[in-house]
């Protein structure tokens, strides 16, 4: 739905659930309550569907802020804005898209961004380097890249250091005072970047390829009355959900040091290992989402793992 | 512990109702799980966990536990909080039917969302709705801030020893329950102000023994429902003083039972209850610029159903939208509730507006900007033609 | 290359009838709980599942990981819709209206719907004469709405209605003492066939009771620990290790009660100290080392053990 109300900011916190949703929030918070500090209106929330957050999958949350509250309060009431002008992405194997729920499709993580956005992301590559794992995009758009210090869980301050160097949404005053939590107390400095790794992304520039459309949903003549879905087929997987989007690290066997004892297939919370009779475990990286059991499991350590920030296709 | 001075923070509907509570000195809270009011609980545990005030926190065994030890903390005299969403309202009907009769003035938040099957955790107000004849109050917030402020006056109305009856401060699913809003947080002194403590005039002691409800035959509870009905044709000078007070005092909420946005000379009516108001607004003001004489009204307190504010306020207009976020299969011209009601209150009207029903937002979809300029167009050819082409309309669903 | 292949040391069957492809957490205990479940019952099965984990993190949105058949049903009805599949199925097949065969019934509940509002369907369920599996899976909480406290919460857990508090009054977090389902159901109920207590981290002996517990006819019970990596706050690839942890430490004990007879099905050589399954668990941080010891004590002189020499 185009959005014809002037004078929205809307900011976007892409995290992993229970890793990074409370870090994702905060900054939506913060930045909003330094809104309100600098007399604007604002209001931050998580995408609902979101809720419950799970480990590792994929979660977004909202600030949208505007000098008048009758510019944003036809878009209040919504689970999230079409367009985004500032994304933070807290994990950057978030590169590899989201597909937080069946029968959504996998989307881009900057499907939301608007021409001109301001994306910064948690990695200590530069945007150069981090650009080859983002698909392609039709809108150009600065990407900021930063070092959070820990990939899962990185540090609040400067991402919103690197926000504040390049957004006049808020003023750096009114965050300085956000940051102290609730009370309006000056607590926090941020420390702004003095050398910022950032880049100016032209229209089409992008090292993955685009995503397809996202499935159509049925109507209600279509679907089936008692809201009766069809089985899983035998010997299948569910085929409207991949979900290797939470994936942050990526298991891989060892055939050579593999001993068949099929620890790895039966722990398997996600079913994602096939190993029939003597077979050597294959992993259906479609289905896996890098929990780490295989791996900590293994009884001879036949199982690495590696931070994932693409997926390979397997024809 | 109290504050010296009253403060603004972003917080979600729950959070605020939560801090109604605990500015309100509530005694017993019984918590159970269920999205999307849950967060309310936790808030009051934190609170508690804190020492911001004190209070016995029960988390019971299921819904209908929750709301019987709300009912029975209540009839000692001690003022109770409860709470759900759902299906979980539905699984506490029998003690919520109970709570009325009893004359437990206890207050509950429902966080709206749809019924089971399937589960869904959108806004949709059938779980309410359903338990509309029962006895209970019923008033909806549009957003977190009224949410709190709804909660002060349902103490305050509930507790009122002419009504003694139990009030449901409604909050949408999602919308009001867990966005997070500038929301001004009253001090302690303030909120003292307001509300008086509750005193109930039968409370279960030894000091002062009766029996409360015994069993009776056909010879008695047609008076118990007379009562009953009094009672609640008090409910609306009670409702008109405890908002003069609050108005006075915190400086909101002028407005009892009817939201009145741009009305004044308003041809064409759209009625709503609950957090669609935000876009209706917006959507009201769009249909000004270019030209449109449209106003919105927001029905904020559902029972007592404000009948005379509303057939006033809608006589002479020229079409009137009414849009439901419920549905009533069967009912007739398979109206929602609301369209319904709103018939009944025009009836006796000898010139009545034409009304046109939407039924929209359902399972929790949001009703947008783009949901009323559809309805817009068609309560504007409702106008036109003098009576709607069609009873009800579906809008935003895929068929 | 052919190396030596370890002998198998576990018996699981291969197919699966809880496919890939569902949104629970990484390492989520009761997503395996329902795959081994699914497994030893195999595909002439009616799954039923009430409110929670395995039903909202399953199916979001519009969808299933199930390959067997499978049906929602409400948070406080897993027994009865046992009851109500089982006995219509039965009347069908006895009225030759569908084909004779046996068709196992088997109700998925968590704690909080099976033990708190579904007590008194569960406690139902077990004295009909049909022939049904219950099996609670415990994830110690009501994690679908965010990690509450239900009657299966051990003691000075951090949920989010029993968060441990600055006064001293809410301290311990979790106040109330896990309820102790096996025994409750295997007790009170005369016309129960079969109650085991099982975990994820032992699965042969989970695939064992669930096809003993099957081939038994008449109502049945399997108390089903699945650690929750998100409720109990250890990282995702640690879910099997606290399993272990519960066993090993005598937290959690596998045996199983016919006709009145408890057997253990699995017992360690020597406990390992309670504190190192406590302090593997982020939910009980604010205990203390004093708070622990309490736990230690009360686990012996409940559980009639020797208390193991802390290290």
């Amino acid at each position: 739905m185009e959005c014809t109300i002037e004078e929205i900011n809307y900011i976007e916190s892409n995290g992993r659930g229970v890793k990074s949703d409370k870090i994702a929030r905060e900054i939506v918070d913060t930045i909003a309550t330094a809104a309100l500090k600098d007399g604007k209106v604002a209001i931050s929330y998580m995408s609902y569907g979101d809720d419950p957050v799970r480990v590792g999958i994929p979660m977004k949350a909202f600030a949208a802020v505007s000098s008048k509250w009758e510019s944003i309060e036809g878009e209040v009431a919504r689970y999230n804005p079409d367009r985004v002008n500032v994304s933070f992405i807290l994990d950057p194997t978030l590169s590899k898209g989201v597909e937080n729920w069946a029968n959504m499709g996998r989307r881009s993580i900057l499907e939301k961004i608007k021409p001109g956005a301001l994306v910064i992301v948690n990695t200590t590559m530069t945007p150069e380097e981090y650009l080859n794992y983002l698909p392609k995009t039709d809108l150009d758009y600065t990407l900021i890249t930063i070092d959070g210090g820990d990939i899962e869980k990185p540090s609040v301050l400067p991402l919103l250091g690197a926000f504040i160097a390049e957004s006049s949404i808020v003023s750096e005053q009114a965050l300085h005072d956000a940051l102290g939590v609730k009370y309006l107390d000056l607590e926090k400095f941020v420390e702004s970047p003095t050398t910022l790794k950032k880049m100016k992304v032209p229209k089409g520039a992008g090292g993955m390829p685009v995503y397809g459309p996202p499935p159509r949903l049925p109507t209600a003549s279509e679907m089936p009355i008692a809201v009766v879905v069809p089985a899983v087929p035998e010997k299948s997987r569910n085929p409207n959900f991949k979900t290797s989007s939470s994936r942050t690290y990526k298991p891989t066997v060892d055939v050579g040091q593999c001993i068949r004892c099929k620890t790895c297939w039966i722990f398997c919370p996600d079913g994602a290992i096939d190993m029939r009779g003597d077979e050597y475990p294959s992993i259906d990286y479609d289905y896996c989402t890098g929990c780490g059991i295989c791996v900590n499991n293994c009884p001879v350590g036949a199982i690495d793992s590696q931070i994932e920030l693409k997926e390979e296709v397997v024809k | 512990m109290s504050q010296a001075y009253a403060r603004k923070e972003l917080i979600t509907g729950c959070v605020s109702v939560a801090h109604a509570i605990r500015l309100s000195d509530v005694d017993v809270i019984a918590a159970y799980p269920i999205r999307p009011y849950t967060g309310v609980m936790n808030a009051v545990a934190e609170m508690l966990g804190a020492g911001e005030f004190d209070a016995e926190y029960l988390v019971a065994d299921s819904e209908h536990g929750q709301f019987e030890i709300g009912k029975h903390a209540s009839m000692v005299g001690a003022r109770a909080f409860v709470g759900s969403s759902g299906v979980g309202w539905a699984y506490a009907a029998e003690a919520i039917v109970i709570t009325a009769t009893n004359r437990a003035p206890v207050v509950a938040l429902v966080g709206n969302r749809a019924l089971d099957d399937p589960g869904a955790f959108g806004t949709e107000h059938n779980e309410t709705l359903m338990t509309r004849d029962i006895g209970w109050m019923f008033s909806w917030a549009s957003d977190a801030q009224e949410a709190m402020d709804l909660t002060l006056l349902s103490y305050r109305i509930s507790e009122d020893p002419r009504v003694m009856l139990p009030s449901a401060v409604c909050a949408d699913g999602s919308f009001v329950t867990h966005i997070k809003y500038p929301v001004e947080i009253p001090s302690q002194d303030q909120v003292d102000q307001f509300l008086p403590p509750y005193k109930r005039s039968f409370a279960l002691h030894p000091d002062d023994p009766f029996t409360v409800a015994p069993q009776c035959n056909d010879e008695y509870v047609f008076e118990t429902r007379k009562q009953m009905d009094e009672a609640v044709r008090r409910e609306p000078e009670v409702v008109v003083e405890a908002h003069k007070d609050f108005s006075k005092i915190f400086g909101r909420q002028h407005e009892p039972f009817l939201e009145k946005y741009m009305m004044e000379d308003a041809e064409i009516v759209f009625i709503g209850i609950g957090s669609m108001a935000l876009a209706a607004r917006a959507s009201v003001r769009e249909l000004r610029e270019k030209g449109k004489k449209v106003g919105f009204v927001r029905i904020k307190r559902f029972r007592p159903f404000p009948t005379d504010e509303l057939r006033s306020l809608l006589k002479g207009r020229q079409a009137v939208g009414v849009v439901d976020v419920d549905f009533s299969f069967g009912s007739p011209n398979h109206g929602g509730v609301v369209y319904q009601e709103i018939r009944s209150a025009l009836y006796d009207e000898p010139e009545k507006p034409p009304i046109v029903n939407f039924i929209a937002g359902l399972g929790g979809r949001p009703v947008t900007l783009a949901t009323f300029r559809e309805i817009a167009d068609i309560t504007f050819k409702t106008a036109e033609g003098g009576k709607p082409e069609r009873n009800v309309y579906w809008i935003d669903v895929r068929v | 290359m052919s190396r030596k292949r370890v002998e198998q040391t576990v018996e699981v069957p291969e197919d699966e009838f809880y496919a890939s492809g569902h949104r629970t957490c990484q390492g989520c205990g009761p997503a395996l709980a329902c795959r081994l479940v699914a497994k030893a019952a195999g595909g002439r099965t009616v799954f039923l599942g009430s409110t929670g984990c395995m039903y909202v993190a399953n199916t979001s949105y519009y969808s299933t990981p199930w390959i067997a058949p499978w049906m929602h049903t409400q948070l406080g009805a897993i027994g009865s819709a046992a009851v109500g599949t089982a006995a219509g199925l039965r009347a069908l097949m006895r009225k030759g209206k569908i084909p004779e065969e046996k068709i196992n019934v088997v109700g998925l509940g968590g704690d909080g719907g099976a033990m708190d509002i579904g007590l008194s369907s569960l406690s139902g369920a077990m004295t009909h004469d049909q022939d049904l599996l219950i099996v609670l899976y415990d994830n110690e909480s009501y994690a679908n709405t965010g990690i509450q406290a239900s009657s299966l919460t051990p003691w000075g857990a951090n949920t989010t209605f029993t968060p441990p508090g600055t006064i001293e009054k809410y301290r311990v977090g979790n106040p109330r003492h896990k309820k102790n389902a096996a025994q409750l159901i295997a007790a009170g109920h005369p016309d129960v066939k079969y109650v085991a207590t099982a975990s994820i981290a032992y699965p042969q002996d989970l695939i064992s009771k669930i096809r003993k517990a099957l081939a038994k006819g008449g109502p049945t019970f399997i108390h089903l620990l699945a650690p929750c990596p998100k409720g109990w706050g250890f990282p995702s690839d640690k879910t099997i290790d606290v399993g272990k942890l519960a066993v090993e430490t005598g937290m959690w004990r596998l045996y199983e009660i016919v006709d009145g007879k408890r057997k253990e099905t699995y017992e360690p050589g020597e406990l390992r100290p309670v504190k190192d399954y406590i302090r593997a668990q982020n939910r009980f941080s604010h205990l203390t080392d004093e708070d622990i010891e309490k736990i230690q004590e009360e686990l012996a002189s409940k559980s009639k053990i020797k208390v193991p020499v802390p290290v």
